[in-house]
Formats: C-alpha cells, structure tokens, sequence
C-alpha cells in the first residue's frame, strides 16, 4: 500500500493532493524520488541522466509558490520522467544512441511545455531502445526481476514509474512502445488516439505511426496526464483538432452494460499460456462487473504485420538516410539492419503498405459499429518479459516467433487504425512477471476506456502490488 | 496467402537484387551485404501479400491543402 510516509510510491494524484494540503512539500517528494533513484537506478538503468540539482530548484520554486497560494496547475509537485527521445532544453536527445553525441536540445518539446506549465518537476530522462526502434531497451533491466528485458522502446519511463522513481512518465508508440513496457513492468501505458498529442519536438521514428502518451502506476493518473498533455499544436502538422475531453470525468461509472469485443481472430492466436489464463480470468472479472462480452471478428486484420513493417522500415530509413551513411558505425546492430533494410524498400512498397492499412482501419472500425462497441479487449502483448538475451519466443505448438515480431504483431495493429490503446496491470505469473491486459477504444474515445480500465483496476487483484528491490533479483 | 517465389541464384532477379544495393548507396561489407540479399530473398511473399492487399484502395496518407 502506498502511504503519505512513502512519497516516492504516491501515485501523481495523491502527490498532487497532498502537496495541495500541505501534507508533503515538492521537495519532500522531489527528494524522496531522487533517493529512490540513486538505490534503485545503479541496478535497473532505467535513467539516461537524472536532473537532480535542476529537479529541487524547481521544487522549491513550486513550494514557494504553494507558501505564496499560488498552484501551478494538477501536477503542481510532481515528479516526471522524460523518454530521452523528447526535447528538453538545455539537454542532449541522445535517443540511447552514440549516433546524437554531442547533441542539445534548444526548446522544450510542447509535452515538456505543458507538464513543466501544469507544474511537475521533471527528474530525468529515461533510456529508450534506440532511436525507439525495438521493443527490447537494452540499457535497461525489468523492474520485477533483473535478468528480463524491461521491454520497450519506453522501457526506461515504465522501470522508473514500477520502482517508485518518479510518479508520471513520457512514453512513445510506434507499434507498442508505450503498451510493451507498461505491460512487461505491471504499470499503465496509454496510447493515445493518433495526433490527439503533440509530437513536435519529438525524435521521429515515423511520420504516420508514431503516438506520444502516458505511462503512470494508476489509471486516474494516465487520465490526469493526458488531460495535460493532449491538444492541438500548430507546431506538428498532425496534432488533431478535435476537442478535448475532461477524460477523468468519467471513471467511477463503472462498466455495467458496455459491450466489450473479444477477438475471434488473430490477436489470441498464439499466447504463452500463463498469459491466455491471464486473459482468460479478465474477461470473467470484466463480466462479473457487469460488461457484457461480445466476440468479433475483424476483418482483415491478419494483413497487419505486412503492412505494419511496409511502413515502418521506409519512414524510419527515411529519417535516418543522412546519419546511416556518415554514422553507420555509431548505430547499434539491430538497428543498423533495420535501416539498411529499410533502404532497400521500393516506393510502390511503401504506397501498397499506405493503401492496404485503410482496409486495417476500416476492418477495425466495422467490429465496432457493427456490434456496437464500446471497446475491444485484447491481451497486451502474447508473453511475459523475455530473458536478457534472448532472440525469440516459443508459443504452444512449436510456433517460434522473434520476439520483435511477437511483439509488434500484438500491438502495431492499433499503431495503423490510430485507435487510443490503454494498457493496464492483470496478473502475474508463476515466476511473479506481469502480464498486461489492453483496451482499445474508438478514435478519440480515450475517456472510455479510461472508464473501463479505472473499473478493472478497482477490481483486479493486482491493487497495490510493488516489484521487490533489486537486490533481490540479481543482474544477469 | 504468401508465395514463396524468390529470386534463384543466378537469375536476372537475383542480379537485381544486387543492383538494388548498388542503387542505395551504402557501403556495405560482405557480410552486411548477404545479409540483406537474404532478407530481401525472402521478403519476396510478404510484398505479394502487400499488393494484393492494396488493390483496389487509396493511400491513408493524402495530401491536405489547408492553409492552417
């Protein structure tokens, strides 16, 4: 249970409130975080740099404004984390990689404006695969045991926010960097519809699937941060227009008589079986809650991972055709094949992946209006975190898959339709790792499956549970 | 629904494959150079499952003229 003498385990909406009481001040809790970071963040690496002195100048700013009645906004005091592929001034984006050495960012990203104006106190910069091209972060250990992946590219926001290091993160999605992570470390991950956040200021990986979102410990916190960090701005050319949501507003209605899609095709196709009994077990509980539980086919939705990569490998090549050839060497290896892989796709390639993903979008979206849905629920990824080192995973029947592949078939469907995907905590499993169940709504319809995921959330046993500390899951 | 036609060794489309390298200009070794005719090899069924996707279907990126 996390309590007022905890402060680095409040979640950002009891810091918040209770910095508004007087209960804690920002540097109480500014402190509290940094210490938990410098026990915690030798063993997990979860951290690029950890903005300390700047962290507790700004803290005693917000306390002096708070002594002076002045609140800065809902996150007054809050400690945040900052995926390293997001501009903040002053700072190197290294993007986890040797290829930006040397690099500073000379504006805040909009995100970083809105939180900084919203009043949280940013901590650090968290590791990111690199460029945000992969699901595994390397640099970066699973905070529920040491010697599994952290998953990503997020992993570092998701490490941070399961080991009590910071309150709130920045994640990114591709094709499940948000979701993957969240997933695989027992914390809330929020893909937002494509463009309801800004993504100016914004390493790109690529142009037409990349989603900036919240990651958090609780439901009610992803819907206080994106309240925050969502709307238009001029600044990226895809941010939406449409209007924004009180996306909290909602949360305590429950979920009787909503119509939530179980997936008769692709997406349970091949699950580790610990996470099918997960699945399983959520479905029940969802029920008992009063959903009702309606099976779907989606039309066309096994095209999604040709598609996916069509157009993944040109865009990220794109991006990256300059810096490829004057500073291959600087790229990791998996990475490097990847873009030079990409290079080699033809324009016909790409415009086929952007036609084809219509079909992914309307196939989608003909689930819904024709069994009225109010959300489809899927489980977030088919596997608990890998070992460190492992290449691929094994699901029942023999059928091996990279765990690159395992990994985007689940999640970069949602990445092509831009639906709003909100990954929250279920269960663990035998050996106590995680595993995520997903909700996937209408575009723009985050305030419900905000809804569905606060119920579940209330309900699912996983309430309150905590990683152990690192020492007691050795580094492989 | 992929075929699995691929390029033999040899054939006027494996040297394609080849010039295709050329044309993106990297310098690659040997080693990274295999490796991308292997990967482009056998990417051959999951391009002819792209096109037969894409029949028929306008782009979802298209160009917006708005000013603002």
């Amino acid at each position: 249970m996390t309590s007022a003498l905890e402060p680095a385990w409040l979640s950002a909406t009891d810091a918040a409130a209770a910095i508004g009481r007087g209960e804690v001040s920002a540097c109480e809790l500014t402190e509290a975080v940094l210490e938990r970071i410098a026990a915690v963040d030798p063993d997990t690496g979860a951290f690029v740099v950890v903005s300390a002195e700047q962290a507790i100048a700004d803290a005693e700013r917000l306390d002096a404004a708070a002594r002076a009645g002045d609140s800065r906004g809902p996150l007054h005091g809050v400690p945040v984390a900052v995926k390293d592929i997001v501009d903040m001034r002053g700072l190197p984006t290294t993007c986890s990689s040797r290829v930006r050495d040397g690099h500073l960012a000379n504006a805040d990203a909009p995100v970083v404006e809105r939180l900084r104006a919203a009043g949280a106190v940013i901590v650090g910069k968290t590791h990111t695969h690199e460029f945000a091209y992969g699901g595994i972060c390397p640099e970066t250990r699973n905070a529920w045991s040491l010697d599994r992946i952290a998953g990503g590219s997020s992993g570092g926001s998701a490490v941070a926010l399961a080991q009590g290091m910071a309150a709130l993160a920045i994640g990114t999605d591709t094709g499940g960097s948000i979701r993957i992570p969240a997933a695989f470390n027992g914390v809330v991950g929020l893909k937002p519809t494509y463009g309801r956040v800004p993504k100016a200021g914004v390493v790109p990986l690529n142009w037409s699937l990349d989603h900036v979102g919240p990651m958090s410990r609780t439901v009610a916190d992803a819907a206080l941060m994106l309240s925050v960090m969502a709307g238009r701005d001029s600044r990226d050319v895809t941010s939406a227009r449409e209007p924004l949501e009180d996306y909290a507003r909602d949360l305590a209605l429950g979920i009787r008589g909503l119509r939530l899609g179980v997936p008769a095709n692709y997406f349970l196709d091949t699950l580790e079986p610990d996470v099918r009994a997960a699945y399983e077990r959520a479905l029940a509980r969802l029920a008992e809650l009063g959903a009702v539980r309606v099976e779907v086919s989606i039309p066309d939705v096994e095209l999604a991972p040709a598609v996916f990569v069509g157009v993944l490998l040109s865009e990220a090549s794109a991006y990256h055709q300059a810096d490829l050839r004057t500073l291959g060497d600087r790229y990791g290896e998996d990475v490097r094949s990847w873009l030079e892989l990409g290079e080699t796709q033809l324009g016909t390639h790409y415009v086929n992946a952007q036609r084809a993903r219509a079909r992914i979008k309307r196939g989608f979206r003909s689930a819904f209006e024709e069994h009225r849905l109010d959300a489809l629920v899927v489980p977030t990824v088919p596997m608990v975190a890998a070992p460190v080192g492992a290449g691929s995973v094994t699901f029942p029947g023999g059928v091996e898959q990279t765990i690159m592949a395992a990994l985007l078939n689940a999640c970069g469907p949602f990445n092509l339709s831009g639906q709003p995907v909100l990954s929250v905590p279920c269960e663990t499993e035998g050996a106590g790792l995680p595993i995520g169940l997903a909700f996937a709504g209408r575009p723009f319809g985050e305030r419900m499956i905000l809804r569905i995921g606060a119920e579940y959330e209330r309900a699912a046993p996983w309430a309150g549970a905590r990683p152990p500390a690192p020492a007691q899951s050795a580094r492989a | 629904m992929s075929d699995n036609r691929q390029p033999s060794a040899g054939s006027p489309a494996d040297s394609l494959v080849d010039g295709l390298l050329v044309l993106t200009g990297l310098e690659l070794d040997e080693a990274r150079a295999d490796a991308l005719r292997a990967a482009l090899r056998g990417g051959s069924g999951v391009l002819a499952d792209l096109r037969a996707a894409a029949a028929g279907e306008e782009p979802v990126v298209v160009f917006d003229p708005r000013w603002d």
